[in-house]
């Protein structure tokens, strides 16, 4: 449903973990989103993102996250 | 949040949702948004998704549990491919369960099985840690559309019933185990404090940290 509404673009390239002050990675689970199901379709470089902002008029969420923790690959 | 120009800043930044849009609900407050700024142009004809490497995109896609469509093409036929699978990555069987990537050499299929000496769309399964991967389908380029959303939702189906959904932690845990290490172009850590430095102590591998090699136990980039 997120995806009808909000323009969204991931930045693969900083920092470590997404969530505020909260969990840290020793305590995070699985996703909520089950295996196959639709989630975010993300932008994943920002001259895409912009371009379809500016195409389609919509805003964009912009998330910086990584694709590993501690050097651990295959994880936001 | 920005605004359509990618300029306007919409909220203040901040690491959790809760402090960008508010604690009524991050769905109720991007409903906002979007009615600030109702698409002027076909959703269904929105871009298709890039990455800048595939070594990205293979990480990416391993870290979303989701297949990752790869479109292998000479230079000359990317562009046309670019405007052609608009309208499969945007049906509504396929948005939000895969990633793309657009790539035109042969360096991908470095770590990658099964792959063959034609260019194509190749379906790929990302391994555990986004540095390896499997070919699942890989379809001519002058496939139709049709046929190419037919092979994606088995794809995705296949990967749904025969991966294991992650646990962060013991994912995190368990490629620290084994030496799991992706280089990457920025410092690795956390900045919990705010301060727009990766945390030294407490927010990097301390003690009761994953593998307990203590806070920058690798070298930065």
């Amino acid at each position: 449903m997120i995806t009808r509404f909000a323009f969204t673009l991931c930045l693969v390239t900083l920092g470590c973990a997404v969530f505020a002050q909260g969990p840290r990675p020793s305590n995070l689970g699985a996703s909520s989103l089950d295996l196959g199901e639709s989630g975010i379709q993300w932008y994943t470089t920002w001259e895409s993102a912009e371009a379809e902002a500016k195409r389609s008029g919509r805003a964009i969420m912009f998330v910086a996250a990584a694709t590993q923790c501690h050097g651990v690959s295959g994880v936001f | 949040m920005l605004a359509p120009d990618g300029q306007e800043w919409l909220s203040r930044a901040s690491r959790g949702p809760e402090q960008v849009l508010g604690r009524s609900g991050a769905t109720q407050a991007l409903n906002r948004f979007a009615l600030m700024y109702p698409a002027k142009a076909n959703t269904k004809d929105a871009f298709v998704q890039d990455f800048h490497s595939f070594r990205q995109a293979l990480n990416v896609a391993s870290a979303d549990q989701r297949v990752l469509v790869l479109v292998n093409a000479p230079a000359e036929q990317e562009a046309k491919l670019r405007e052609s699978l608009r309208s499969v990555a945007n049906d509504g069987a396929v948005i939000g369960r895969f990633h793309f990537d657009f790539d035109q050499g042969t360096q991908w299929k470095t770590n990658i099985d099964g792959t063959s000496d034609k260019s194509g769309i190749v379906l790929i399964r990302p391994g555990e840690f986004g540095l390896k991967g499997k070919v699942l389908k890989q379809l001519p380029l002058d496939t139709e559309n049709e046929q190419i959303i037919a092979s994606m939702q088995k794809a995705n189906d296949q990967f749904a019933a025969t991966t294991e959904k992650k646990v962060y932690s013991q994912h995190v845990a368990k490629g620290t185990r084994q030496g799991v290490y992706f280089e990457g172009a920025v410092p690795y850590g956390e900045d919990r404090d705010g301060d727009g430095q990766v945390d030294r102590r407490g927010g990097g591998r301390g003690r009761g940290g994953f593998g307990g090699r203590g806070a920058g136990g690798r070298p930065t980039p």
